[in-house]
């Protein structure tokens, strides 16, 4: 029995990163309509550029963090403005093809940069396990948990109540009414890059911790497609819910169904994915589009 | 559709003929003199890359069916090309069928698992429909490689029996090469019929508009499967040829890196375009392997240029996709309509009217 409470409750503190993650993919698709595939390449490399401050400088990990975000910042903007700029107005596989040709670009400059080896962050927390009632949890994973819901928290209230997480929901409603009414539309979208690709990178460093820093973090990233599936393409409070979600399934099926099945906790997501498609195409939370000819 | 000069439909056969004036002749007569001119002179390494070239084209041609005629975006190619390619290593090696009844068999089979996983197009398109097809690579390739290990021999890859002609084995690059150049033949006279049946038309009204395709009858569900199972037949033989060429079939041969590669060779080459397709696969997989064969050369220079041959081709191929999108996002059959029409309207260019 505590067993199985065990695996789920690191199946949340799993999914709460999930959703994180998924959370920059649904800021980006929010305000600017670009559905990036590309967000597990932002995570990985969101999470190289922390290894490069914090260990190839030997900066304080707190500062490098700091600094990890701020580049990301400015590096989502940049990626904005020449890659997805041109873009605006183009059908959608077109805009789809871009950010795999990105993904593509980050994985190939990344294992270029740093090869294909396994790299790990400095200590900075105990390594002893936290024991509640015979369950195991590391520190990593609960300061993860506790990170992915204060950035979560923040970025609901800056979206409800700050002058330009205001101004992104109304370029995300319509860009033209948005733009009549002086709300600087470019602007907007390179601002929603820049925070996704923060998210992304904040993502990037959680896995990094709780993992290993590698280029394979840009296939970990390819589990927030089917969560943002689930959650509705549009929805920040589904990005959070579909996250657990699919935390606590697949760490459900790695533990039961393992013996059954081998390595059914990597496929796992995609099999909640194809069922989501099926039973309900829009998610938990999405907005089902009406279309007239 | 424009013609040249001088070309008129005064009846049927020359209206749906497919070779229609003077230049069509020429440039089917130049292919031929080219294939007979490798196939003469050409080493192992050129017709071995032609071979890759081929089997990649055929698959290609069917993910151009579903994502460029029917507008519905799959990225799950390897993973049908896959189930072709075990389909017919087992069929061939274990249960003993000829080469030439296992290919079209492992088509089926490839075009059956199409169906199977076209059904969510039926609701869903375009970014949900592509999510679809990404679980499908995943869960494709999980049973090949993690469940059915029995039957396809896991990690460690099955064996395909060397195919024979009445009697001829088939194992030289030389051999293949003509049964490839067969099928892409095959396979290329389809398509180019197929994009101008009912069922051809149909599938551009679903990529233009589903919902007004729907209005005017055009039923969008068994068409969409109809795309799917196109798709996957193509994909079916080009996995079976594959397996046979390579005498050994692998998993790591069918990744998703390599499905979407696929939709990279159409957006290079044009979208819904059978030209396209050829511009598409032969640009890039030369480019790759000019990388491949210019890294290698410098390891004598530089001995770590081997290492970023993986790294260097992710960032050429992310680069010419991104370049494409900004700088053509119509791909190099538009570039190859301009230059047609250049050449037909010189020295008059203001004539021209198609752009």
């Amino acid at each position: 029995m505590w067993d199985f409470i065990n695996y789920l409750i690191i199946g949340v503190l799993v999914g709460s990163i999930y959703g994180l993650i998924a959370l920059g993919f649904v800021i980006i698709n929010k305000a600017t309509g670009v559905l990036n595939v590309a967000q597990g390449g932002l995570v990985m490399v969101g999470a190289f550029i922390c290894f490069f401050f914090s260990v190839q400088l030997g900066l304080p990990f707190f500062l490098s963090v700091i600094l990890t975000l701020v580049t990301s910042f400015f590096l989502g903007m940049l990626l904005d403005r020449f890659l997805f700029r041109p873009m605006i107005g183009q059908p959608e596989l077109g805009v789809i093809m871009m950010t795999i040709g990105l993904l593509w670009l980050l994985d190939g400059i990344v294992v270029f940069i740093w090869g294909p080896e396994n790299y790990s962050y400095p200590k900075v927390l105990p390594s002893h396990p936290i024991v509640i009632k015979g369950m195991l949890f590391t520190h990593e994973l609960l300061w993860s948990f506790i990170t992915a819901a204060v950035m979560t928290t923040a970025l609901l209230l800056f979206f409800r109540f700050s002058r330009i997480g205001v101004d992104m929901r109304a370029v995300a409603d319509d860009q033209q009414a948005a733009q009549a009414a002086g709300v600087k539309v470019k602007y907007t979208f390179s601002l929603a890059w820049g925070i996704g690709n923060v998210v992304a990178a904040t993502g990037g460093i959680l896995m990094g911790v709780i993992a290993f820093v590698f280029y394979g973090l840009g296939f970990i990233g390819m589990k927030v497609l089917p969560v943002v599936i689930l959650g509705g393409l549009e929805s920040i409070g589904g990005a959070i819910a579909a996250g657990v979600i699919v935390g606590v399934l697949e760490n459900l099926a790695g533990a039961y169904l393992e013996p059954y099945l081998k390595g059914i906790k990597e496929v796992a997501p995609f099999f909640i994915l194809i069922f989501i498609l099926v039973i309900k195409p829009h998610g938990l939370f999405g907005l089902k589009r009406i279309e007239r000819i | 559709m424009y013609l040249p000069c001088g070309v008129f439909n005064q009846d049927y056969e020359t209206d749906i003929s497919i070779f229609r004036h003077r230049e069509h002749w020429l440039l089917a007569g130049v292919l031929t003199l080219l294939f007979i001119y490798l196939l003469w002179t050409a080493n192992n390494y050129i017709l071995g890359l032609a071979n890759l070239i081929g089997i990649t084209m055929i698959a290609a041609f069917g993910l151009q069916i579903l994502t460029g005629f029917a507008g519905q975006l799959s990225i799950a190619q390897a993973a049908f090309m896959a189930v072709g390619a075990y389909a017919s290593a087992i069929l061939t090696g274990d249960y003993g069928l000829s080469f030439w009844l296992a290919v079209p068999c492992a088509a089926l089979i490839a075009g059956g698992v199409g169906l199977l996983f076209g059904w969510p197009s039926l609701r869903v398109k375009g970014f949900y429909l592509l999510m679809a097809t990404i679980a499908a690579q995943f869960i494709i390739m999980y049973f090949i490689s993690k469940i059915f290990i029995g039957l396809t021999g896991g990690s460690g890859g099955h064996p395909t029996p060397i195919p024979t002609f009445f009697g001829i084995p088939i194992e030289t690059e030389r051999g293949w090469f003509i049964v490839i150049t067969c099928f892409l033949l095959l396979g290329n006279f389809f398509i180019v019929n197929m994009k101008r049946t009912k069922m051809g038309r149909a599938f551009v009204a679903i990529r233009d508009n589903d919902l007004a395709a729907e209005v005017t009858g055009v039923n969008l569900s068994s068409y969409k499967l109809a795309a799917f199972f196109l798709c996957c037949l193509y994909a079916g033989v080009a996995g079976a040829l594959y397996a046979h060429w390579q005498q050994i079939v692998m998993p790591e041969a069918f990744t998703l890196d390599k499905s979407m590669w696929f939709l990279g060779y159409l957006i290079v080459g044009g979208l819904g375009s059978v030209p396209g397709t050829y511009f598409g696969v032969i640009l890039i997989i030369l480019l790759e392997e000019f990388l491949i064969v210019g890294l290698s050369g410098l390891s004598s220079i530089f001995p770590t240029a081997t290492n970023v041959i993986a790294p260097g081709q992710n960032i050429i191929f992310g680069l010419v996709i991104v370049l494409f999108l900004i700088f053509e996002p119509r791909g190099l059959a538009h570039r190859w309509e301009v230059f047609k029409t250049y050449y037909r309207s010189w020295p008059f260019p203001y004539v021209a009217t198609h752009k």
